[in-house]
This record gives structure tokens, sequence and C-alpha cells, in this order.
């Protein structure tokens, strides 16, 4: 009769419950953030609406946020209308449609490309920017040492940034798809001669209001949620130094997942639209 | 003052993003004809083939307005009404009639509007225009399929043809494949040269003058002789046509005319007249000839005569005559010709 090691059983089992208790802990911490978040945004709401408003700091975040991410907006937005034409022309001119070549690509960077990939590099510059110096800010006891002085550092340092951002994300997209247009215009006249007035009617003959407003609006939702994770993640950092990467590099990645969804979210609605 | 030169960047930045998003607005906005002044017209169509709210209302080329609401009235009427801005509405007059087409074979569907008489006056709004039948690609289509199918039908029967011309034993076929008939060709060739060879020396004897045929062709005093004998058969017959008609004036006049002898051709009163006569001629030339011969046998004209007559033994003959007959008195001394008995 064989023996029965039970040694052996008894590992197996402890190795299964650690497995359970770690998934436990996962699935718990992703809650856990999340209630965390519903609480901290509601916080960020209620300093919004309270006076006084820090304008000061709205204004330079704004300007930090904005102004300072246009180039790269810019010029991102340039080279994706200038790419997405080039790729575009080959397939539009196997069916003789490609007087349609402006109209499709204005549609593609207006209702998707340009807020996605705006949306995209202000996660990585905007998110990662504010998780980073929050995060800097509580492991240099900033925070505190403002809450202690009677500042309120959820209006003065978290709901600046958020509304700075709100605003300025969409004004990114908004340049982001008038690069994209000369970019795609540029790319037009590789092919073929085409006044900027006649590109401009073209680009803007397949498209109407349904295409325009709603891939606004997502992006005040993209800068909003940006915003929001970049300061959750930085005032929710822990002590020591490492914090301030690790609050950065998870803001980058919760911010690029959350705009994916609310854009997921956006495109389900205007679709029943 | 640091602080103001970036609030004043920002603004710019803001600005700017603003002035893009109502230029964004205006372009598509007037494209929809919502920052023009417009009249909205109705048409009542069977089959709408989509036809969405937005496409685009053409006339004449030029896009002058938008499809703005499509109403289901009944299962055979679909509503659509556009908005045309207002200054094109000069030239659409309520005849112009409607109809949907399409953008080229990739674009969507579009409201074609046609030009009207005049006479029927301007469109104005809320007036419903007429519909005439658009393109229908998918119609084409079918007809298309339908024409590919007699197309294929045509080639299986031209690929039929030629497979027969090419290994058939048709007439056609032979020709194309067989060299019998080319050979019959040449063989007759051959002779219609030799023919034409000899039609043609005796083409150039004719030429030389060789011959009665040659003479004929090319001598001139046979034809000048042929021309006098021409033109006396033509005084001949000039003279028989005279001749003729005498004749026919003769005949005519003895026809219909009134002259004697017309009367015995044709009255028969006369005809019995005539015979009449000649019978009493006839019986008076007896009586007369009997009384003759009373007289020269009378004793008193003997008596005075020269010669005395022996008496005549014989007796003379007794000519009986009968009514109808004819009698000829002939001299003694000349000579008459007999009259044939008949």
């Amino acid at each position: 009769m064989a023996k029965i090691n039970v040694s052996v059983i008894r590992q197996g089992i402890r190795g299964r419950l650690k497995v359970k208790e770690e998934t436990r802990k996962f699935y718990n911490g992703i809650f856990i953030d999340l209630g965390e978040l519903v609480l901290f945004t509601g916080k960020v709401f209620q300093q919004m609406f309270q006076s006084p408003f820090e304008f000061r700091e709205f204004t330079k975040h704004g300007f930090l946020l904005g102004n300072k991410s246009l180039p790269l907006v810019a010029v991102t937005g340039f080279i994706m209308g200038l790419v997405l034409t080039m790729q575009m022309h080959p397939v539009l001119a196997d069916f003789g449609a490609q007087t349609l070549l402006p109209g499709v690509v204005a549609i593609s960077m207006v209702r998707e490309l340009g807020p996605v990939i705006t949306g995209l590099i202000c996660a990585g510059k905007i998110s990662s920017g504010i998780g980073a110096e929050i995060a800097a800010m509580t492991v240099t006891e900033q925070i505190d040492a403002m809450e202690v002085s009677g500042t309120r550092p959820l209006s003065f340092v978290v709901a600046s940034r958020i509304t700075a951002a709100t605003l300025v994300v969409p004004i990114l997209v908004i340049f982001a798809d008038a690069f994209s247009l000369f970019g795609s215009f540029l790319a037009v006249n590789i092919f073929e001669d085409t006044s900027l007035t006649l590109f401009f009617n073209r680009s803007f003959s397949m498209m109407g209001f349904v295409d325009l407003f709603p891939s606004i609006l997502k992006t005040v939702f993209f800068g909003f949620f940006i915003g929001l994770i970049g300061s959750y993640k930085g005032y929710t950092a822990g002590r020591g130094t490492e914090s301030v990467g690790l609050a950065a590099n998870s803001a980058v990645v919760e911010a690029s997942l959350t705009i994916f969804v609310i854009d997921l979210v956006f495109v389900l609605i205007t679709s029943i639209l | 003052m640091k602080n103001t030169k970036k609030t004043l960047r920002l603004g710019i930045f803001i600005a700017s993003a603003l002035i893009l998003f109502i230029v964004a607005i205006y372009l598509i906005g007037s494209k929809q004809n919502l920052f023009s002044s417009n009249t909205e017209v109705h048409a009542s169509f069977k089959d709408i083939r989509g036809l969405m709210s937005g496409n685009i209302v053409r006339f004449a080329g030029i896009n002058i307005g938008t499809v703005n609401d499509i109403r289901v009235v009944a299962d055979t009427s679909v509503i659509v009404s556009m908005t045309i801005q207002d200054a094109y509405t000069d030239f659409i007059y309520k005849n112009s009639s409607v109809q949907i087409g399409q953008e080229g074979l990739m674009g969507g569907k579009i409201v074609l509007i046609s030009t009207g008489d005049p006479a029927t006056g301007k469109v104005e709004e809320g007036d419903y225009l007429p519909v005439a039948e658009g393109i229908d690609i998918q119609a084409m289509i079918a007809q298309a399929t339908e024409m590919l199918d007699e197309a294929k039908g045509t080639v299986a029967n031209l690929r039929s043809i030629t497979g027969k011309l090419d290994t058939g034993d048709g007439d056609i076929a032979r020709l194309l494949n067989d060299s019998d008939l080319t050979i019959a060709l040449g063989e007759a060739t051959t002779s219609l040269n030799a023919s034409l060879s000899d039609v043609n020396g005796i083409t150039t004897k004719i030429n030389n003058g060789q011959g009665d045929l040659g003479k004929l062709v090319n001598d001139d005093s046979i034809t000048t002789q042929l021309n006098l004998i021409t033109a006396n058969l033509s005084s001949i017959t000039k003279k028989a046509d005279s001749v003729v008609n005498q004749l026919h004036q003769t005949s005519y006049t003895i026809n219909h005319g009134d002259g004697v002898l017309p009367r015995l051709l044709n009255d028969r009163q006369m005809g019995l007249t005539v015979d009449t006569v000649i019978t009493s001629v006839d019986q008076g030339v007896i009586e007369i000839t009997k009384a003759a011969e009373t007289i020269a046998n009378s004793w008193i004209f003997r008596l005075f005569s020269k010669k005395k007559e022996k008496p005549n033994d014989q007796q003379p003959e007794t000519l009986k005559v009968n009514a109808g007959d004819t009698i000829i008195i002939r001299p003694v001394n000349r000579n008459i010709p007999e009259v044939p008995e008949e």
C-alpha cells in the first residue's frame, strides 16, 4: 500500500490558500480603490464649488497643462492626419473614391482618433505629471502642512488641477483635429493638387454635429478623469520616495485605461443616437 | 507680471481653440443650412431608397439644401421634407420634379431637383413638388445581370458555332478546313482564264475588223445602208398607215354611212328590194326574149329581111328559166368570157 505524503498535500493546500488570499486582496484592492476614488471625487467636487475658487492656481496649471502640451499635441495631430491620409489613399483609390479622402480623414480624426490620441498623450504627460507632483508633495508632507495651516489642499492642489485638465484637454483635442486636417491637406496634395478651400469643403461635407459634439463632450470627461486619477494617485501615495514613481506610473496606466472605457461608453451612446 | 503673461498666453490658447471650434460649427452648420434663411418644401415618394435626414438636395449640380425630415404617412407614401436656401428658390418652380439619386457609386443618396416651367410660378413654403423616377442602382444591377445572362448565352452559341466551324463538316467548315474546293476553284479559274483568253482573241479580231462580225462592228457602210432601209421602211410605214387609215375610213363609211353600198350591205329591206328587182328584170328579159323571138319569126320581119332563113328543121331548144336564175345575153360577134359554172 502506497504511503500518503501528508506534507506534500499540506503544501498544496497552503499554496492554493495563498493564491486565493492574493486574489481576494487584488479584487478587494480594486473595489477599495474604486470606493476611495468615488469618495475622493465627491470631496473634490465639494471643493470645486466652494469659494474661494483658486483661480490663480487654475490659470497656472491651465498654462502648464495646456500651453506646454500644445506643441506635442499639434505635432502628433499633424502626423496622424498625414499618415492616415497616406495610408487610406491607396484603399480609396482602388474604388475611385479619392474625393472622399478628406471627409473620411476628417471624420476619423474628429470622431475617434483625435480625442483618443490626444487623451492618451495627456494621460502620459498631464496625469503622470499631476500624480508625480502631488505624490512628491505628499511624500514631503506639504499636503499635511497645508491642512495644518488651514489651506484647503483639495481645493488648492487638486481641484485647480482637475478643473484645468478638464478645460485644456478638449482644447488640445480641437487643436489636434485642426492640425491633423492640415496634415491631411498636405498628404492629399502629395497625390493631387487640391486647394485649401476644396479640401475643407470636402472635409466638412460629410461631417455633422453628431460627429463633432459627442467627441468634444467625451474629451471633457477625458480631461476630468486624467486630472482626477493623477491627483488621486498622487494624493494617496505612500510615504516612501518610490511612491512618487509608483503614483506617476499607475496614474498613466489607469488614466489610459479609463480613456478607452469612456470612449467605449460614448461610442455606444452615440451609436444609439 | 510673470503670472499675467501666463494668463494671457492661456487666454490666447483658449480663444484660439474656441475660434477653431466656432469655425467648425459654422462649416458644418452651413452645410446643413443652419445659418441661412430657408424654404421648406415636400415631396411624396413611394420608396426613398435609403435616403436619410441630412442628405444633400441638389439643383443644377449645386448643393442648395438638405433633407430635414422623413415621415411615413402610408404604406406607399413617404413624405420627405427638404430645406432649400432662399437664394435658390427663384429658380425652382412648382412643377420642378424631384428624384432620388446617388452621389457616385460609393456615395450616399441625394435628392435631385430638375428645372421646371416658369409659367407655374416659383416654389413657396410648404409646396409639394412632383416626383420623378430616379436612377436605381439595384434596378441597374438587375438589368446588368440580365444582360450578362444573355451575353453568356450568346457566347455559348458563338462557341458552338466556332466549334462546328473548326471541327464540323458543314459547307463553311469545309470551306475553312478542306482544300478540295480550293483546288476546284483553281481549276475553274484556269478554265476561266483560258475562256477569257479566247474571248480576248475574238474581241481582238472584232476590233481589227476581221470577219463579218468585225465588219459589222467596225464598218459604217452597213450602218448607212441600214439607216436608208430604215428610212424607206419608215416612209412605207407612213404610207401603209395612210392606206390603213383610208381603208378604215372606207370601212367605217360602209358600216355606218347612208350610201347605197352601206345600205346594200346592212339594210335587209334593200336586199329584198334588189332581189325583187332582179327577179323582175329576169322576168322582163324573158318576156323581151320571147317578144323578140316572136318578132323575128313573124313574116313581116322575114319579108324585109335580106337573108332568108331556111326553115329550121331543128326545133329550138326550149329554155326553161326558173325564178331567181341569172340570164346572160351574149352578143353574137363578141368574145365574152364564159362564166365558169359553179
